[in-house]
């Protein structure tokens, strides 16, 4: 059966097999994606973001000197975009593309419209608040996997955790009682 | 509570498991397109064409110098002749008719 570990995935990807890092996409870029999502508060812009950082990240390949740790490498390269992106005033209006998206059910529309209150809610928290409780409450990450991340001690994790769903159910409270 | 996790299922990437899948692969088409990797068979024909042009530009190192010296003359018959017919008619050559013909270039080969 063949090694599916980052580290081997990372070699084999070396190498030029597209599979090989197919799956390394797969693996990573819903984490790649909330991180970016957390930055630039747009689904298109983080899903064109990660793109980006995957594609850096390919070109980087040899430079990525822990292959074991390639999400936590991965994730500097996305948050480093999503940076650049920021700055570069390359955002746009989250509202606009979620009512961009074609609704063919009243269950989807009511998706959409949790979508723009999450996403409101993550507006009042900052950065490091919005990557933490996406890496946590939506993907699934451990404090020592987000700490690793993220460069934070994991109490750190902890804290931003606790702030972030404070005020998001805060937020959340808001939206629904308007 | 703050200590309870939260639904943030909506805003996942992987919530629409076929459009996932199609980002997955246009990622790393962009990925290959953007930056062919080098496998083994490439790395051996990328160095191969390295040493041909080695060895071309070697060949040439050791071509050019001969190349651009100078031809020798071309071997002449004139001293041959020339003592035939001396020879022949039984004159003796003056001093500067030897002279002359010790000093015409001569084939080497």
């Amino acid at each position: 059966m063949a090694d599916d570990s980052d580290s081997a995935l990372v070699a084999r990807s070396r190498l030029g097999d597209a599979g090989a890092f197919s799956a390394l996409v797969r693996r990573h870029l819903r984490a790649a994606i909330s991180v970016g999502l957390a930055v630039l508060q747009s689904s298109a812009d983080a899903e064109d973001n990660a793109q980006d950082a995957f594609v850096v990240a390919y070109q980087a390949l040899g430079t990525c000197k822990e292959p074991a740790r390639f999400g936590a490498w991965l994730l500097r390269i996305v948050r480093t975009r999503a940076l650049n992106r920021l700055a570069q005033r390359k955002v746009r209006a989250e509202v606009d593309v979620v009512m961009d998206e074609a609704t063919s059910s009243e269950a989807e529309a009511e998706q959409l419209v949790l979508r723009r209150h999450l996403m409101k809610g993550l507006a009042a928290l900052t950065q490091v608040q919005r990557e933490v409780v996406l890496l946590h409450d939506l993907e699934g990450w451990a404090h020592a996997e987000i700490a690793q991340a993220l460069e934070l001690s994991e109490t750190n994790s902890r804290q931003h955790l606790f702030q972030a769903r404070k005020a998001l159910r805060a937020k959340l409270s808001e939206a629904g009682d308007e | 509570m703050s200590d309870e996790r939260i639904d943030l299922e909506a805003l996942s990437a992987a919530r629409n498991p076929a459009r996932y899948e199609a980002l997955v692969q246009r990622i790393t088409a962009a990925a290959m397109a953007g930056a062919p990797k080098e496998t083994v068979a490439t790395s051996l024909v990328k160095w191969g064409r390295v040493a041909m042009a080695g060895a071309a530009l070697a060949s040439l190192a050791a071509w050019v110098p001969a190349w651009v010296r100078e031809e020798p003359a071309a071997p002449s018959h004139l001293d041959a002749t020339t003592y035939a017919s001396w020879a022949h008619a039984g004159e003796v050559p003056s001093s500067v008719d030897v002279l002359d013909l010790s000093l015409e270039p001569t084939d080497v080969r």
